[in-house]
C-alpha cells in the first residue's frame, strides 16, 4: 500500500483543547483558533525528609488516548549541584522551563566564582520565569527541590504562572493523577486525620520527618496505585533522591497497559 | 496624639509634600525592566481569557486559583488583618495552607484575593518600590502613596486579565492607621473596613454587626477571627486556617495560623453559637 492512500490520522479525542474542527468543504466561513497547548499526561510527586528530598515522575507521555512514549523522563537535574526540578503538563512547555532553569543555574555558577545557586534563590528565579510568561502561560506545573545551606531538604511547588510558598512544603504532587495522590500524601506524610490511639480521637498524631526508606516506599505505592486507576500514568517510574552524598536516580517499572 | 489624629481623620491622597510629588510623576511607568512574553496573535487578551478564565470558559486548560475570604479593619489600636487559607481550582482544593497575607515589609501588609501569582508578584514588586522610596527619601513611604503605585500599575495592565483584589494596611506617623482597597479593575478606595473575596458577604455580616472603632485589641482580634470563621462556614470556596495579623505603628505582629475546625467546635460548644449545626445525629 502506498503511503498516500493511508487515511489521515484521526485526532478525534480532544487532547489539544480545541473545539472539534469541522471538516466540511462547503465554503462556509470557518473559525480558526489558536491552540498552543496539549496535555501530555503523567504525574510528578515530591516528599522531603530532614536531610534529603525525593522527586519522582512516571515516564508515560500521552496525547489523548495515544501513548507517544513509555520512556520520557520528567525529573531533571539542574546542572552539577543538588537542585532537581520535576515538570508536568504540556511536554514542550515543561521541557522549555527545565532548560531555562538549567541554563540559569549554570550561568549563575560561572558568574559567581563557581558558587552554586541556593535552592531558595532557584525557587524565586523559577517564580520570575513562570510569571514572565503571565500573558502567554507555560502550561506546566513545577516542583523544585534541593538541599538548603544547612543541608535540610527543601521542596517548592508552583502553579502555571509561578505562585509558590516561600516556606516550602513537606510534600507535593501535580499532574494527571494529583487528585488521586494528594489525599494519600495528606494522610501518610502530613498524618492528616490520624489521631493518637489512646486519645479517643481528640489528639492529632504529631507530624514527624520520615526516614528515606519509608518515603521511597510511599512514592512507589502512590505510583502503582495511580497507574491502576489513571490511564495517563504508568510504564516507568523515575525517582531522584538528593542527600548530602549526592544525587541518585532510580528507575523502576510500572504496569504498561 | 497619633491616636487622636487617627480617630478624627481618614487617610487623604493629597498630603504629599513637594518631594513625594516629584517622585510620583517619575514612576508613572514601571521602573523595573519588565519583559513579558505575549502570544504571537492579534488578540492576546482574547486568547488569555479562553485559556485561563474559568468564569468565561469552564473548560479552560489553565486553572488559576480563586476563592477566598479576606478582611481588614481600622480601629483605635491599629488595623486587624485576617484571612482564610484555602486555594481552589474549580471544585478541587489545591491547598489548605496558603499564606494570603503578604508581608510587603516589616511595617506594611497586603492581602491576597484572586490570582495567587498576580498578588505575589506585584506585591513583591511593590515591596521593591517601597524600599527604593526609603533609600531616596530617607523615610518610609505612606500607605496612600504605596497603594497608588499598585493601583496605577494594575490600571496600566487593564484588560490583560490580571485578577487581584487586595487590601493594604499600614500605620505611619503621617496618616495614623491607613487602610486601602485596590483591585485589578483599577479601583482604589480608602476606608475603615473591607472584606474581599467569595466569602466577603458572610464576613461583612458578622463584622458590621460587632464593629466599633473603640474596640479593645483583644476584642478586635477575636472579631477578625470570628468573621473569617463565619465565612469559612458558609462559603465552600473558603476554609483551611485563620491567619491573623495586627498592624501597629511599630510594625505588624502575627497572631497565629489556626486550623478552623477546632476553632469552630470551641465556638459552638463553649459559646453556644452555630446552633444551626446539630451535634446529635
Amino acid at each position: 500500500m502506498s503511503l498516500s492512500s493511508v487515511e489521515p490520522l484521526s485526532f478525534d479525542p480532544a487532547y489539544s483543547f480545541e473545539a472539534s474542527q469541522s471538516r466540511d468543504h462547503s465554503g462556509a466561513p470557518r473559525q480558526h483558533s489558536f491552540n498552543p497547548y496539549t496535555d501530555n499526561g503523567g504525574t510528578i510527586l515530591g516528599i522531603t525528609g530532614d536531610d534529603f528530598v525525593v522527586l519522582a515522575g512516571d515516564t508515560r507521555h500521552t496525547a489523548g488516548y495515544n501513548i507517544n512514549s513509555r520512556t520520557e523522563r520528567k525529573v531533571y537535574r539542574l546542572g552539577d549541584n543538588n537542585l532537581i526540578l520535576a515538570t508536568v503538563g504540556f511536554g514542550a512547555d515543561s521541557k522549555d522551563v527545565a532548560e531555562t532553569m538549567t541554563r540559569a543555574v549554570n550561568d549563575f555558577k560561572f558568574n559567581h566564582n563557581l558558587k552554586n545557586m541556593t535552592v531558595n534563590a532557584a525557587a524565586q528565579y523559577l517564580f520570575t520565569v513562570l510569571y514572565g510568561n503571565r500573558f502567554f502561560p507555560k502550561y506546566t506545573h513545577c516542583i523544585l527541590a534541593g538541599l538548603d545551606k544547612d543541608g535540610k531538604g527543601r521542596l517548592y511547588s508552583y502553579d502555571s504562572v509561578g505562585s509558590y510558598s516561600k516556606e516550602g512544603e513537606r510534600r507535593a504532587a501535580a499532574g494527571a493523577a494529583s487528585s488521586l495522590i494528594v489525599p494519600f500524601l495528606d494522610n501518610q506524610v502530613e498524618f492528616k486525620n490520624q489521631y493518637l490511639p489512646a486519645s479517643n480521637g481528640t489528639q492529632e498524631r504529631p507530624v514527624e520527618d520520615l526516614p528515606k526508606e519509608t518515603v521511597i516506599k510511599l512514592v512507589k505505592d502512590a505510583f502503582t496505585s495511580a497507574t491502576e486507576r489513571h490511564i495517563e500514568v504508568g510504564d516507568g517510574l523515575q525517582i531522584i533522591t538528593v542527600t548530602k552524598d549526592g544525587v541518585f536516580e532510580e528507575m523502576t517499572e510500572l504496569k504498561k497497559d | 496624639m497619633d491616636d487622636l489624629i487617627a480617630k478624627y481623620s481618614t487617610p487623604q491622597d493629597d498630603f504629599f509634600d513637594e518631594d513625594e510629588n516629584s517622585v510620583h510623576f517619575q514612576s508613572t511607568k514601571p521602573s523595573l525592566d519588565l519583559k513579558f512574553s505575549l502570544p504571537p496573535i492579534s488578540q492576546p487578551t482574547a486568547f488569555l481569557r479562553a485559556a485561563t478564565d474559568d468564569h468565561a470558559n469552564p473548560e479552560c486548560p489553565i486553572k488559576i486559583a480563586h476563592g477566598t475570604t479576606t478582611l481588614a479593619f481600622r480601629f483605635q489600636g491599629g488595623i486587624i488583618v485576617a484571612t482564610d487559607s484555602r486555594a481552589t481550582a474549580g471544585s478541587w482544593i489545591a491547598s489548605q495552607t496558603v499564606k494570603k497575607v503578604i508581608e510587603i515589609n516589616d511595617k506594611m501588609l497586603g492581602t491576597m484575593a484572586g490570582g495567587a501569582a498576580d498578588c505575589q508578584y506585584w506585591l513583591n514588586y511593590l515591596g521593591i518600590e517601597c524600599r527604593l522610596h526609603e533609600l531616596r527619601h530617607k523615610r518610609r513611604i505612606s500607605v496612600a502613596a504605596a497603594s497608588k503605585i499598585l493601583s496605577n500599575l494594575v490600571y496600566s495592565y487593564k484588560g490583560m486579565g490580571l485578577s487581584m483584589g487586595t487590601m493594604m494596611a499600614g500605620v505611619t506617623a503621617l496618616e495614623g492607621p491607613a487602610l486601602y482597597y485596590i483591585d485589578s479593575d483599577g479601583t482604589r478606595l480608602s476606608g475603615n473596613l473591607f472584606c474581599v473575596g467569595s466569602g466577603q458577604t458572610f464576613a461583612y455580616g458578622v463584622l458590621d454587626r460587632e464593629y466599633d472603632y473603640n474596640l479593645s485589641v483583644e476584642d478586635a482580634l477575636a472579631l477578625g477571627s470570628r468573621s473569617i470563621l463565619a465565612a469559612t462556614h458558609r462559603d465552600a470556596y473558603s476554609g483551611g486556617s485563620i491567619n491573623l495579623y495586627h498592624v501597629k505603628e511599630e510594625g505588624w505582629t502575627k497572631h497565629g495560623f489556626t486550623d478552623t475546625n477546632p476553632v469552630f467546635w470551641k465556638t459552638k460548644l463553649e459559646k453556644g453559637e452555630f446552633s444551626n449545626v446539630a451535634t446529635d445525629f
